[in-house]
């Protein structure tokens, strides 16, 4: 036999046949024999066995050679750069200094503290406290004069903390202890940390100011070419990492990725689906014309795809922006009413502490047998009372400072993009949009929602949102299929719908991915290898 | 055994249907070791 044409398949066989053809050569008519049979069944198994280790080490070797490729470096360093850059984001003249603090999202925990516990309520507290320390305010038991409770509780909570335990028996206990007095309590606190913004506002600005200027010299832009450097090292970040030959492994191996989507007969279906054509049948230049177009839709559908997933947030700022109402001025409103609320408030609680000293008042509190109680008690209710009063102010001030932020930063010249990137950075509003349009979301889907947009808002491939203006009326469906169709590729509208739009974004991701193979360092054979040698060196 | 493979050499493929075929063969053995039995022969 000619064994330049003789497959590797066919020699084993041969092999095994020969030997196979040996052993039943042999009697096993009585029990010598078949000892005989079985000493030289094991002879065989053994020279089998070693040649299996063989095997196995070659296998091992392959794999490890494979597998020994590493990430680009660069893209490392490229991701520690642009965490680096995002402090780009004190930049953005959009926002105040409560949101750059991040109060508006840590203080969230203290809103809805019904949905949390405790111990998250007080991780939140410590957080403000360092936001609050970070730009130059110290806070100590005086400064929450809200209400008393909020002072003993905080006095507490502060000791504590300094000793490194913000969630001690002690806090709880004195939690305990106020709580079946005043279980607005945690209200209290949050009143109180959102006056202490509102008291300090000019200091925190200054501080904001500051720290703008500082990241602006030192990256030596001014923010429109931070932002622009921003994306484009997005940009490539993303090219880097779609390319990067062990990313692409690493997403076979964590199962992210599947063989099947990259064989022959599937790429060869999804080319004719798009192109209308056999792939082999086109031309080399032409193929990478196509397969360069076949990237760009894979970006504009992922943008779109967002923006139909996001789109809820759009239309309620579309609604606010065409409302024309004078948020502003009701702002200003709003404002000058808590400050009246707030100095009556103060001027009770001062009342109140100087008729008795701070101990013998909260004794006084808890001892009902003492006859000036009631008095004490209908201070307490009123104060308590007006403690909701404001809750709901600066609720309505909340809403109506961003409100009049979307009025006044957007114009009919703005784009559908402009609109989404405002709002970003609003936690409060982006919470209570996605609360009325997903009416029982639980709070862990919420952060995740939430995430998902300041996600698609960073994505550097935006083409089609920011290009369309918020007065216009465009079908957007329309724009993406022209534009591909004058590409000779071929999307319907239909293929565009809510419904379809996955299909059609596998099968140009598939293209896109499979291209990306293509020009690795590995094949997908090797992929293919090292998934079935993993899983039998594993076993 | 002596069967004319340089497995250094072989493709991807060809090593796994390789190791395949010698782990099924050495388990035919091993099942002939633990349960073949005293074969009478009827034939004279």
């Amino acid at each position: 036999m000619d064994d330049e044409v003789e497959s590797v398949r066919e020699k084993i066989n041969r092999q095994i046949d020969i030997d196979k053809e040996v052993l039943s050569a042999l009697p096993v008519n009585n029990k010598k024999n078949l000892k005989a049979y079985k000493d030289k069944v094991a002879e065989v198994k053994k020279e089998y066995e070693y040649y299996l280790e063989k095997v196995t080490q070659e296998m091992k070797r392959r794999v490890i050679k494979i597998e020994s490729i590493l990430p680009d470096p660069k893209i490392a360093k490229l991701e520690q750069e642009i965490q680096y850059m995002d402090k780009i984001k004190l930049l953005n003249k959009d926002i105040t200094s409560f949101e750059k603090m991040e109060l508006d999202e840590i203080l969230f925990v203290l809103k809805r503290f019904y949905k949390n516990n405790l111990e998250l309520v007080n991780d939140a507290i410590v957080r403000v406290l360092e936001k609050f320390r970070m730009v130059g305010i110290d806070l100590k038991g005086n400064d929450f004069n809200y209400s008393l409770y909020a002072k003993e509780y905080m006095t507490v909570f502060l000791e504590e903390a300094k000793l490194g335990n913000s969630n001690s028996p002690k806090v709880k206990e004195t939690f305990e202890q106020i709580y079946w007095k005043c279980p607005d309590i945690i209200i209290h606190i949050e009143m109180n940390f959102r006056n202490l913004y509102l008291k300090n506002e000019k200091v925190i600005d200054k501080y904001f100011n500051t720290a703008s200027k500082q990241i602006m010299k030192e990256l030596g832009l001014n923010q429109e070419e931070a932002i622009a450097k921003y994306n484009s090292m997005n940009d490539k970040l993303i090219d880097m990492k779609n390319k990067d030959t062990a990313l692409i492994l690493e997403k076979f191996l964590k199962g992210k990725e599947v063989i099947k989507n990259y064989e022959e007969i599937t790429i060869k279906k999804n080319y004719k689906k798009l192109l209308g054509v056999d792939q082999k049948e086109i031309e080399d230049d032409k193929l990478e014309e196509y397969n360069s177009n076949i990237f760009k839709m894979s970006n504009s559908l992922y943008e779109y795809k967002n923006y139909l997933k996001f789109k809820f947030i759009y239309d309620e700022i579309l609604e606010i922006y065409k409302s024309n109402e004078k948020f502003n001025t009701q702002c200003n409103g709003i404002r000058k009413q808590i400050n009246k609320l707030e100095t009556k408030l103060f001027k009770t609680n001062k009342r109140v502490e100087s008729l008795a000293n701070h101990k013998g008042l909260i004794l006084k509190l808890f001892n009902k047998s003492n006859q000036n109680n009631n008095k004490l008690e209908n201070i307490n209710t009123d104060a308590n009372e007006r403690i909701l009063e404001l809750k709901e102010l600066y609720r309505k001030y909340e809403t109506n400072k961003i409100k009049s932020i979307i009025v006044t930063k957007l114009n009919d010249s703005s784009t559908i993009y402009d609109a989404l990137v405002l709002v970003a950075p609003f936690y409060s509003f982006l919470v209570e949009t996605i609360i009325k349009h997903f009416e029982d979301i639980s709070q862990d889907n919420i952060r995740k929602t939430i995430e998902e947009f300041r996600e698609f808002i960073k994505y550097p491939y935006i083409t089609i949102i920011n290009n369309i203006k918020i007065s216009e009326e465009k079908d957007i469906t329309i724009v993406i299929k022209d534009k591909y169709n004058l590409c000779d590729i071929n999307v319907t509208k239909g293929d565009l719908d809510e419904d379809n739009i996955d299909n059609l974004i596998l099968s140009v991701e598939s293209i896109c991915k499979y291209n990306y193979l293509r020009h690795s360092k590995i094949k997908l054979d090797d992929v293919n290898f090292v998934l079935q040698a993993k899983k039998i060196l594993e076993v | 055994m002596n069967v004319d493979i340089n497995i250094n050499d072989i493709s991807n493929d060809d090593l796994i249907l390789l190791y395949n075929k010698v782990e099924d063969f050495i388990k035919f053995l091993d099942g002939e070791i633990t349960s073949r039995e005293v074969e009478k022969t009827t034939k004279k």
